[in-house]
């Protein structure tokens, strides 16, 4: 019986038992009727003392129960499985890459050969593992001696669209050897890409081999390199796409690409094979729906790898977000800067520039972030829209130019201005001296200490601020001050290029799009990825959501989202995720290195080989090999525990029930 | 000799399990007196009986039934025929209704065995032609009957003794103020009740009373359990009149409370004999003979 066994989970509702009665006795203590207590005298023992007793007893009571259920049920620690044999015992460890350049031809079916030859080869007593390798290691098969056991498993193992990383693949199997502290033979079956090498040579030694107890046994499936054609790229171009197609050199002859937007074929065409194996297809596309589309692109050729001839890309037309640009004049270089900067990010905004007195500050609510390129403008009525909109939780990105400086404080955070502060000798500016750069705002950004400021204002900002940019004088140049669910980010001094230059440099547009996303908590969701990578659901911006995959089943429900963030991406397609606020698109393809057919050399291979060289002692055994899951029990432990338990229960119960025993 | 042999005949039903088997309290009273007047051997000590001894002037509020007609047919003049051992005094029961008074260990409680003593008293006293009258009190007067020689208000004090239940606190200042305005006859008072209350208080109450020249009896009803708990160890005790909890320990049940009980025993006691009362402790587990008893030497003194 396990622990999640029906009969254990009812018999540990027995707690409620102890817990019921104990209550009971708590508001029914029993009590003797006695005619007057004018007599009598209060008991010196202490009210805290009792319910301690009280409390104690209830908790002996319950872990009674507890282990008393647990000993029934049987509970192991488990170990990793010891195998106990003969001295001579052999551990076949096979590894099979399972990636998705196995898919072509015939490469995975010799594979399966290969593990059939080897399983036939080995000693009776002999035991097998069977292991799948691509993006991670994946343990098909515990050691087992039944090798009959093998064949379904083989059977019904199929490779995917992962990418096979040996050096990684080596590290794992080598921790699996010393795991199972037993002469293992690793028997590696790979079509060896090129591309799945590591950088040094040496990674593909595992270490364990070196105390002479392993070997590793190479085993390259027959099928050579083939001329492959797949689709490189899918990228979008002002008023098309371009499908990038990449062709062995052997490959001639027309390729016809067909592309397809959300399930309808838009255009087709047929180019000659360039002979630089790079093939491009201009698409011209006039009308593209709003939002995110399914673009799917074909390449119309019979080569025998055919999953890498199509390519799944998100066509992202949505229009881009507004953001609130409060200014006094919006001809002001000011505007000028911050709109080219915000709207030259990938984020997708656009700057929507609002004078002071055509503002109805009902407005600002509606937006995730506004930007205020003076702080100074805003005025008495303003403040407490802008305030009331900080405590719901939106942003501020602000400035203090001339119109701050003739106020004594800075509105909507309360700065009290204490001067105005000029560099002394205007050709040599202040620049700045520390950057926080574990602020998320300035995590991503560069070339802070590049820009040159003459002129800014000295605030004192006491202890509710956080200054993350820091000037030579020391004066805070920007600075982040958290007020009720939102965040103000400000910058010291001016943004027309008049009091510093920093709207100039390119520090400025990182900056922008790094305090954008900042300021608005969003995160933005890679539209396209490869296979076997992870999505992270909190990039969608919410915490929970449902997702569904390219074959249109329903992958994490809402209810598991709570509990699982990350989800590998195993097949290629289109994955679907709906969150309580957005539907987005992510569109995963395989990676272009599996579809590179360029494979290890003999030479390459040889060298490894010697490189790995097998003992001449590691023989398959005759003595008999038995596997032990080595778990150990612990329900005499329990029995022990509850003996105590009850002698205590009984000790401690015997004294705290004297009191209302009463007449005997 | 076993027990029931030693209760059997009348003075079985002094005993007071018995008692409490029978409903109607008039019956208790009555089987009380006779079987403890059976039980008793005749004497002029306790004279008790209807021999004549004198005649007196008829009074208003003397009973019509014993007028001699005879003599006043002869002199035209009315006179009451008076017997031995019948002083036609007055007799007032005051019982203490409080809720303490209905603890009781056994069958029988403080309460119920306080009913019986005062039913028997009461009709007791009517045998002899007294005047009797009561008052149920707890921490206020309940109910009062007043003190009458007629043979129907006899009833009516058994009635009102019977119809009281225990319950409320104690304060006995107030069923003594109220009689002592009421009362303007020196006669006796019996007061039946477990005195839960400081000497002093009760002194203070009984004191007017006894500067009027009244004759007082104090029955202090205890229970077995009261005079010696049975409890073995600690326990968590609620007060009948106050409902407050309170955790006795073992060692103070054992040691200190039988010294505290008795200490208050003695401390009633004394302040009743400070104002010329008499005190009787009864312990309600035994029977009424004792009280019976102790009552008849208390009002052959009081001649």
């Amino acid at each position: 019986m396990g622990l999640i066994a029906p009969l254990f989970l009812l018999g540990i509702g027995l707690i409620a038992l102890p817990i019921w009665l104990h209550r009971m006795n708590t508001l029914n203590p029993e009590r003797h009727p006695f005619p007057s207590a004018m007599l009598l005298e209060q008991s010196k023992r202490t009210l805290i003392q009792k319910k301690l007793k009280y409390l104690l007893l209830m908790a002996l009571r319950i872990g009674f129960i507890s282990l008393l259920m647990l000993a029934f049920a049987k509970p192991l620690i488990p170990r990793p499985p010891v195998i106990i044999g003969g001295n001579d015992a052999v551990l076949h460890m096979i590894v099979m890459d399972t990636s998705f350049s196995m898919n072509y031809g015939d490469r995975f079916d010799d594979a399966r050969a290969v593990v059939r030859e080897i399983v036939s080869d080995i000693g009776d007593d002999d035991i097998v593992q069977l292991i799948a390798a691509s993006n991670n290691v994946e343990i098909l098969m515990e050691p087992t001696g039944i090798i009959a056991d093998i064949e379904p498993v083989l059977e019904q193992l199929q490779p995917g669209y992962g990418r096979l990383d040996m050096g990684n693949m080596i590290v794992s199997v080598d921790r699996l050897i010393n795991e199972y502290e037993l002469a293992t033979q690793v028997h590696l079956i790979s079509d060896f890409q090129e591309s799945a090498l590591p950088s040094k040579f040496a990674d593909l030694v595992p270490d364990s081999l070196k105390d002479n107890l392993h070997s590793l046994r190479l085993y390259q499936t027959r099928e050579g390199e083939i001329d492959n054609a797949y689709i490189d790229s899918v990228m979008r171009i002002e008023n098309g796409i371009e499908v990038a197609v990449r062709s062995g050199p052997d490959i001639s002859g027309e390729a016809t690409v067909e592309i397809s937007l959300n399930d309808e074929t838009l255009a087709s065409q047929s180019i000659e094979f360039a002979e630089s194996g790079l093939t491009l297809f201009d698409f011209p596309l006039d009308e593209v729906p709003d939002g995110e589309s399914r673009l799917v692109a074909r390449l119309i050729n019979d080569d025998p790898l055919g999953e890498d001839n199509v390519r799944y890309f998100i066509l992202d037309n949505s229009p881009p977000r507004p953001v609130l640009l409060l200014t006094e004049n919006s001809d002001a270089l000011s505007v000028k800067y911050l709109t080219a900067a915000v709207e030259s990010g990938q984020q997708g905004y656009r700057v929507e520039p609002v004078k002071l007195n055509d503002l109805d500050p009902r407005i600002v609510q509606r937006y995730p972030w506004i930007i205020v390129d003076d702080m100074g403008i805003i005025n008495e009525t303003l403040v407490t829209s802008i305030q009331e909109y900080l405590q719901n939780g939106g942003a501020i990105f602000a400035a203090l130019g001339d119109r701050a400086a003739s106020r004594n404080s800075v509105p909507v955070v309360d700065f009290e201005i204490t001067a105005e502060r000029l560099a002394s000798d205007i050709s040599v500016p202040y620049t700045v001296s520390a950057i926080d750069l574990s602020h998320p705002a300035l995590a991503e950004t560069s070339g802070w200490r590049d820009i040159r400021v003459s002129r800014y204002l000295g605030l004192n900002v006491g202890n509710e601020a956080d200054i993350l940019v820091t000037l030579e004088d020391g004066s805070p140049l920007v600075i982040e001050k958290k007020t009720g669910n939102g965040r103000v980010l400000l910058l010291t001094s001016s943004l027309d290029n008049s009091q510093n230059d920093l709207p100039v440099r390119p520090v400025f547009v990182n900056y922008v799009a790094e305090a954008a996303k900042y300021l608005s908590g969003e995160q933005q969701l890679k539209q396209n990825q490869v296979a076997g990578d992870f999505l992270q659901l909190v990039q969608t911006g919410s915490a929970a959501g449902q997702i569904i995959d390219p074959q249109g089943s329903d992958l994490l429900s809402l209810a598991e989202t709570h509990r699982s963030q990350d989800i590998k991406l195993n097949l290629t397609g289109f994955y679907e995720i709906y969150t309580a606020d957005t539907e987005s698109l992510v569109a995963v393809n395989p990676d272009l290195r599996e579809s590179e057919q360029n494979l290890m050399s003999s030479e390459a291979i040889s060298a490894w080989r010697d490189a790995i060289t097998a003992p001449e002692n590691l023989q398959s055994s005759t003595g008999p090999v038995n596997i032990e899951q080595d778990s150990i029990e612990i329900w005499h432990i329990l029995l022990v525990l509850m003996g105590i338990v009850v002698m205590i229960e009984s000790i401690i119960g015997n004294h705290y029930l004297g009191y209302r025993r009463g007449y005997t | 000799m076993n027990t029931s042999q030693t209760q059997a005949g009348p003075s079985r039903l002094l005993q007071p399990d018995v008692l409490a088997r029978l409903s109607n309290l008039e019956l208790v009273a009555r089987a009380v007196v006779e079987g403890f007047l059976i039980g008793l051997h005749r004497s002029p000590q306790f004279g008790f009986s209807q021999e004549f001894v004198e005649y007196r002037p008829y009074v208003e509020g003397d009973d019509p039934r014993f007028v001699d007609w005879n003599v006043y047919a002869r002199s035209e003049k009315a006179y009451i025929k008076r017997f031995l051992g019948e002083t036609n005094s007055h007799l007032m029961l005051l019982l203490d209704s409080s809720a303490s008074m209905s603890y009781g260990s056994s069958d029988i409680s403080k309460f119920h065995y306080g009913q019986f003593l005062a039913a028997s008293l009461a009709f007791m006293s009517s045998q002899q032609h007294d005047a009797v009258g009561c008052i149920v009190f707890d921490d206020d007067v309940v109910e009062y009957k007043a003190p009458s020689t007629r043979s129907g208000k006899l009833l009516g004090v058994l009635h009102a003794i019977d119809q009281a239940e225990a319950s409320r606190g104690t304060d006995l200042g107030k069923p003594f103020q109220y009689f002592s305005e009421l009362s303007n006859r020196r006669g006796m008072v019996v007061v039946i009740s477990d005195f839960y209350c400081d000497a002093q208080d009760m002194i203070d109450s009984v004191r007017p009373l006894a500067f009027k020249g009244q004759d007082i009896i104090l029955f202090q009803l205890l229970d077995p359990g009261e005079l010696n708990p049975g409890f073995k160890d600690a326990v968590l005790i609620e007060d009948l009149e106050t409902g407050e909890t309170m955790e006795v320990s073992k060692k103070f049940i054992r040691v200190q409370y039988p010294k505290k009980i008795q200490q208050h025993i003695d401390s009633i006691s004394e302040a009743a004999t400070s104002v010329g009362a008499d005190h009787v402790l009864v312990n309600t587990s035994e029977p009424l003979d004792q009280a019976l008893h102790n009552y008849l030497l208390f009002r052959q003194r009081r001649r």
